[in-house]
């Protein structure tokens, strides 16, 4: 009898209370039906299956399914706070009444059962129908076709059980907490105390405002490969941080600075906007904050992601020229694996590149490269020997073929790739033999700039026999140190045109390859199709997971600005009467109110474009590390993303603003 | 010369779906001179609310006149009220209605910005004014930190400010402790006796005995209204009182 009392109790708070509870169960029903998805996708045993055999995706997945988790997680807590905040009274009241705060528990349990109810079913319902629809789509994405079938998966549906009934508990506790430690007078008065009005944190704002600029400062200056990824992750840490800050405390030092200015402040317009707003940051700045960077996130996931998919066959092509390419691992095999593949094999535009690294301890002088101190070097030695505490140190130097390939070289001549860019000599010695260079790239370095001598170096030649002879020539004088072995690349075209079948024979072939005896390892080989089914596997995983992500943020987001507008409503409904009263028209209390609430709610919009476009030279940058080179694809990408989401934003916004002048209408 | 002149004013609410009607003011004529401090005192329910809502322009009356300085308000177009009010009107209501955003300053300001007076000349009218009441040192504080009294004060203050015809007080001593509500009384008899006229609206005998006269409303109309004449405060207090129990008892109407 009790226990149905308590059950009907808490059947029609929730009833009665349409305006907060039906945006929240929506949101946790949805979480629940996307948790369950990502989990279910993670382990579905067809993707597992699939030909190519995919790593990348389950472990794309799993990471997009624990992020899902946490974020879910704050979510929850976080609008379940509003709602609290706005039945303290309720609570109060009750507990006056007569009520006991442990019959009050009882109640909120009761609640929070008949939610993770909600939840659950229509979580699992919605799940099990999307699943398969996402399913399909994604395998769409990475270009795999589909294996119909139903597929419930039982580790996606106790995991998500979990979850939401473990985050639904924890958030009873809380309310429990907050009910215990308020006396019912306070609970009654509510949010009735007077607010003071905020202090301007200076100290907050300059760290701030450094913050932000020190993530766009970074992202702008950040040029060489490996400090782009160093520096994303920081400018990032930068920006997020900023932000909160940005919100928090600039926003109220700038309106404090309008404040102060009498002429600006004391003009019907400002007047009550810039007292208005300080108070409204005050309370929002969190949220809002939050609302900028989930924005600002999937901005830059959704665009980078989908830049990455519309640009994978230029990026492929890029990085592969030719349809295939086996690297057999030493300069014997390299013979016997050309004639194996011309004989077995219809291949096209046959591309063969020797080449060794030579790893030596030695010395360095100008134009000479020395290897060992066995090494014969000239007498001329003391005029050149520029740094004596570098000697004795680890040398790699790269030599390369190139008959038919990019460079025309004379059979004197050599291309120079080093990392320092004071080493450009017009001729350079090595191993007995002098080439003139002929062309000299400074190869991008994480350590330039800094005072170091450079110890990598790439030589090209016209010739395999140039090659072959300084490996031999190494091989031969430095016999104290490690002995070097060349490799041979072969490049070339299928002739047939079913390239996907040409493929598996080409792979066939390569696994069929005579080996002279058991320890002589296998030539291996890279295809454009399979390189392009890799890449297609991660980036359309990422895609995938960038909107998947996306709309969760964006549901939350909407959950967030729907909140606010109901609370401000609240908030306002006094404020907006006693304007009235005092003298302005409703028509100008509502542009007032108006352009307050636009100037709140637009203003994470606005910052969150402002961090996608400095995000963007670093992002630019990171994606032509991908090979994704044409940066007008990307630009289209983030202009696109930007507009499609503004629009959905202010659609959302116009949404909302009606709950809210409902309420302030009253 | 009359300030203020309400004939035969009417109010009829209408239900929802038109159903019940409910007379809140049948027929109400009194006129109040300028310079003049006037109360209105009825029980809960009499039409003292729907008067003074209609006397503010806040509510249109079924039909009838009211004449403030010789224009009829109910007449003014919808977008004109505010403005109208702003020129002409001050308020003082029971619950203060401060902005718990502003300032005292800028409370008293607000009618003021809104007029779109420069920020000196602000000034230059609120110095006197804040003096004669009191929150010269108040100024810079937040509502939340300050006395109901102060608050009231604070509330009178902005409504003088725009130098209005007529200052409608609502209640004004309803949220006010005894010594406070002695304040801002006195406040309101200096204000009179410098030429502000001022309509009152009054639960307390107390507040309606500082008072030049005191209108009586009972189911809609002026039942009774007493004139101060000669009499002290206390006099006065002793008739409004006498007034009170009649106007109770149900008995003749003898005014």
């Amino acid at each position: 009898m009790h226990k149905h009392y308590y059950f009907r109790l808490a059947k029609d708070n929730i009833k009665k209370n349409p305006k907060m509870y039906i945006p929240y169960l929506i949101t946790s029903t949805l979480t629940a039906a996307m948790l369950y998805i990502i989990l279910s996708l993670s382990v579905n045993p067809d993707l597992a299956n699939m030909k190519k055999g995919s790593r990348s995706l389950p472990i794309i997945l799993n990471l997009g399914s624990i992020v899902t988790m946490v974020f879910a997680f704050i979510f929850l807590f976080y609008t379940n706070s509003f709602i609290v905040k706005r039945r303290r009274k309720e609570f109060g009241l009750l507990n006056i009444l007569g009520m006991e705060k442990r019959h009050i528990a009882k109640m909120l349990l009761a609640e929070t059962g008949i939610v993770i109810g909600i939840t659950l079913t229509g979580g699992f319902l919605l799940g099990i129908v999307l699943d398969k629809l996402l399913f399909l789509s994604l395998t769409k994405m990475i270009g795999e076709s589909a294996t119909l079938g139903f597929h419930i998966s039982p580790y996606g549906l106790c995991v998500t059980a979990l979850f939401n009934a473990g985050t639904f508990f924890l958030i009873f506790l809380n309310m429990l907490r907050q009910i215990h430690l308020a006396k019912p007078v306070e609970l009654l008065s509510g949010s009735n105390a007077g607010e003071k009005e905020p202090k301007t944190k200076i100290l907050m704002t300059i760290l701030g405002l450094g913050l932000i600029g020190a993530g766009y400062t970074m992202s702008i200056m950040a040029e060489k490969p490996l400090t782009v990824v160093k520096l994303l992750f920081i400018a990032v840490l930068c920006v997020i941080l900023g932000t909160y800050l940005l919100f928090t405390a600039v926003s109220i030092a700038v309106c404090k600075l309008l404040k102060r200015n009498k002429k600006y402040y004391y003009k019907t317009n400002h007047f009550t906007a810039v007292s208005g707003l300080i108070y409204r940051m005050k309370r929002n700045a969190v949220g809002l904050a939050s609302v900028c960077i989930l924005s600002t996130m999937v901005l830059v996931m959704v665009s980078t992601t989908s830049a990455l998919m519309i640009g994978l066959d230029d990026a492929v092509n890029r990085q592969m020229k030719q349809d295939a390419q086996v690297t057999a691992l030493s300069l014997e095999q390299g013979e016997r694996f050309g004639t194996y593949l011309t004989e077995h094999m219809e291949i096209a535009d046959l591309h063969r590149n020797v080449n060794a690294y030579l790893n030596f301890k030695g010395e360095w002088a100008h134009p000479e490269i020395f290897t060992d101190e066995d090494f014969d070097y000239n007498a001329t030695y003391d005029n050149y020997y520029l740094k004596p505490e570098l000697s004795n140190q680890q040398f790699t130097v790269r030599i390369d073929s190139s008959e038919g390939g990019a460079f025309t070289l004379a059979d004197d001549e050599c291309y120079l790739a080093t990392e320092n860019p004071a080493f450009a000599p017009e001729e350079i010695t090595l191993l007995g033999r002098t080439f003139r260079v002929q062309s000299h790239e400074v190869l991008e370095s994480e350590r330039a700039g800094e005072n170091v001598r450079y110890n990598y170096y790439q030589l090209i030649f016209n010739s395999h026999e140039t090659v072959v002879e300084l490996l031999d020539t190494f091989n031969k004088t430095s016999s104290k140190q490690r002995q070097a072995d060349g490799r041979e690349e072969f490049t070339f075209d299928f002739v047939s045109s079913d390239k996907r079948q040409a493929e598996d024979d080409l792979t066939a072939l390569v696994k069929a390859f005579p080996i002279v005896d058991k320890t002589e390892a296998l030539p291996y080989c890279d295809t454009k199709l399979e390189m392009k089914d890799t890449m297609l596997e991660i980036y359309g995983g990422l895609f995938f997971l960038g909107i998947f992500l996306g709309t969760l943020f964006l549901m939350e987001t909407v959950l967030i600005i729907y909140y606010k507008q109901i609370t401000e409503g609240y908030e306002d409904q006094k404020r907006f009467e006693i304007m009235q009263n005092v003298g302005m028209s409703r028509s100008e209390v509502v542009r007032s109110i108006r352009s307050q609430i636009l100037i709140v709610f637009f203003l994470p919009l606005v910052t969150a474009g402002l961090h996608t476009g400095f995000a963007f030279p670093i992002l630019s940058r990171l994606l032509k590390m991908m090979e994704l080179s044409n940066t007008m694809l990307y630009v289209l990408c983030v202009v696109g993303c930007f507009a499609a989401f503004a629009v959905l934003y202010s659609l959302i916004y116009l949404i909302t603003a009606r709950t809210y002048y409902k309420i302030v209408r009253k | 010369m009359a300030i203020l002149e309400v004939t035969s004013l009417k109010k009829i609410y209408t239900t929802r779906f038109g159903g019940n009607q409910v007379q809140a003011l049948s027929d109400v004529n009194f006129s109040v001179e300028a310079g003049e401090f006037v109360a209105i005192m009825g029980e809960s329910g009499s039409g003292k609310t729907t008067l003074l809502n209609i006397l503010a322009a806040l509510d249109k009356p079924t039909a009838g006149k009211v004449l403030l300085d010789g224009k009829d308000i109910t007449q003014i177009k919808e977008r004109e009220i505010s403005a109208f009010r702003r020129d002409n009107l001050g308020f003082v209501f029971q619950d203060f209605n401060l902005l718990d955003t502003f300032s005292v300053k800028d409370n008293i300001f607000l009618p003021l910005v809104l007029l779109g007076k420069s920020y000196d000349e602000m000034s230059r009218r609120l110095e006197p004014i804040a003096k004669r009441l009191g929150i010269s040192d108040i100024l810079e504080k937040f509502p939340y930190e300050i006395s109901g009294g102060q608050k009231q004060r604070t509330a009178v203050a902005r409504a003088l400010i725009t130098d209005p015809k007529l200052i409608l007080a609502d209640e004004p001593t309803g949220a006010l402790d005894s010594r406070s509500t002695d304040g801002l009384l006195a406040i309101f008899s200096g204000l009179n006796q410098l030429g502000q006229t001022i309509l009152m609206v009054t639960h307390s005998t107390k507040a309606a005995s500082c008072a030049g006269r005191v209108l009586f409303i009972k189911d809609g109309t002026v039942y009774h209204q007493l004139y101060r004449g000669s009499c002290t405060n206390e006099e006065m207090y002793q008739r409004i009182s006498e007034s009170l129990t009649l106007l109770m008892s149900g008995g003749e109407r003898d005014a």
